[in-house]
């Protein structure tokens, strides 16, 4: 089981609050970008963990916007985790109520595999950028802001990770664009 | 190879390809999960900095007062844009009053992160109340109290020029600010009263101030802080207010300031 967190040092009082308090507010949306990129919560817990630490051991300074920070954070450290997956893991669906039966249930859990073993096939910097823009909702100023780059630049490889998911989840699937068994 | 090629020349229909997958991978953890999983991590988290250091940091708990400054420096900071008149006699309330009574909640969504309850006098004695801890600040005496558990109390004279935490930058960049209140269309409920709203923006918080139309006294205080965080303030002006709120309980004893 997780220990609690360390106190950290070397930080003034006013970072350490300032971290403090963005974190009680925003663990959750750690967790769920994590989650949707894992799919399993306690692989998103592990991340929020890992993020956790990470910033108590070194708070960062000057941070402008601390849900897309940590957003980014998270999205990061899970894309890394997915990577080094070895076979995708099993998705929590056994734990909702949402009315599916259990075809249509296998079936979401097919498309959320696809789209994640596809995600996991893209350099991390695509896969952080398109995590970001589907599940981490960030609007593409705060990814350009996020990442380092120009809003637009931010549109164009949006653009082209999409196409290269969609090749890759056909191709896992068998279909040809047109839709057609191959 | 002709796939490849397929696949290049295909038209780009990917994101509607992709919605289905996209929303199968945000929908397969339930909300509960998540926030089960938020309590738990949020529940490792380190305590704030307590009782060791107390003395040295006795201005670092300054928050409070900085909400409190923030309320009170709307009457001086904002000049009047739209509805001037009667927003000039909104600022009149801030400036001019007897006492005035508190109480602000910042949240982030549905938790919230902080509670704060202050008391103050014209004269400039506050008193302060946050997560159990009290503070009072005579500004008759020009000094710092602080309750302290087990009918202890720290006192600090106001002489030494207090610490700006750098969280309060957005308090300062207010206090620098001339702005422009906008008089809302929608009016509010607020304590029974059909409440006249101004809308006060600067870069870094938005702010939104609810008056009795009639009076023009100030009511609620709504503000959207950096950090996704949401302020309420809810505003009590003239109020019977006991003189005992700022004085140290009987039975309280001195005890000497940490300056380690």
């Amino acid at each position: 089981m997780y220990k609690r967190f360390a106190i950290w040092r070397n930080s003034s009082s006013q970072q350490k609050t300032e971290l403090l308090s963005a974190l009680q507010a925003h663990t959750g949306l750690i967790l769920s970008c994590a989650g949707r990129v894992l799919g399993n919560i306690a692989d998103a817990e592990d991340v929020a963990q890992d993020v956790v630490e990470s910033l108590l051991r070194k708070p960062p300074r000057e941070v402008r916007h601390w849900p897309a920070f940590l957003k980014t954070m998270a999205c990061n450290r899970a894309i890394d985790k997915l990577r080094k997956r070895k076979k995708l893991v099993e998705p929590d669906t056994e734990l909702r109520s949402d009315g599916l039966q259990p075809d249509e249930r296998a079936e979401q859990a097919e498309r959320a595999g696809a789209l994640r073993a596809a995600i996991a096939s893209l350099g991390s910097r695509n896969a952080t950028l398109f995590s970001l823009c589907y599940f981490a909702d960030l609007s593409h100023a705060n990814i350009a802001s996020q990442l380092d780059m120009q809003e637009n630049a931010v549109t164009v490889a949006l653009h082209r990770i999409r196409k290269l998911l969609a090749e890759d989840i056909r191709l896992q699937l068998g279909q040809t664009d047109s839709g057609v068994d191959k | 190879m002709s796939t490849n090629h397929q696949m290049h020349e295909m038209k780009d229909n990917s994101e509607e390809f992709l919605a289905p997958f996209i929303d199968a991978a945000r929908e397969d953890v339930s909300a509960d999960a998540y926030s089960d999983a938020a309590d738990r991590v949020r529940s490792r988290l380190p305590e704030p900095e307590t009782s060791t250091r107390q003395g040295k940091s006795v201005f670092r708990f300054g928050a409070a007062a900085a909400m409190l400054a923030l309320v009170l420096l709307v009457g001086q900071t904002f000049m009047p844009g739209n509805g001037s008149t009667a927003f000039a006699a909104v600022q009149k309330w801030f400036r001019d009053f007897q006492n005035v009574h508190v109480t602000t909640t910042i949240s982030a969504g549905d938790s919230v992160v902080v509670n704060v309850e202050v008391w103050a006098l014209a004269n400039g004695t506050v008193r302060i109340e946050q997560s159990g801890m009290v503070q009072i600040l005579d500004g008759s005496a020009a000094t710092f109290y602080m309750l302290l558990p087990g009918q202890k109390y720290f006192e600090q004279p106001l002489s030494a020029k207090p610490e700006q935490p750098q969280a309060l930058d957005w308090f300062e960049d207010i206090r620098e600010f001339q702005g422009e209140a906008t008089l809302l269309q929608d009016s509010r409920l607020v304590s029974g009263i059909n409440a006249q709203g101004y809308q006060l923006q600067t870069d870094d918080v938005d702010l939104t101030l609810w008056t009795d139309p009639v009076s023009h006294r100030p009511l609620l205080l709504e503000g959207a802080l950096p950090g996704g965080l949401q302020m309420i303030s809810t505003l009590d002006f003239d109020t019977d207010m006991q003189a005992k709120l700022f004085e140290i309980p009987q039975g309280y004893q001195l005890i000497e300031a940490d300056q380690g």
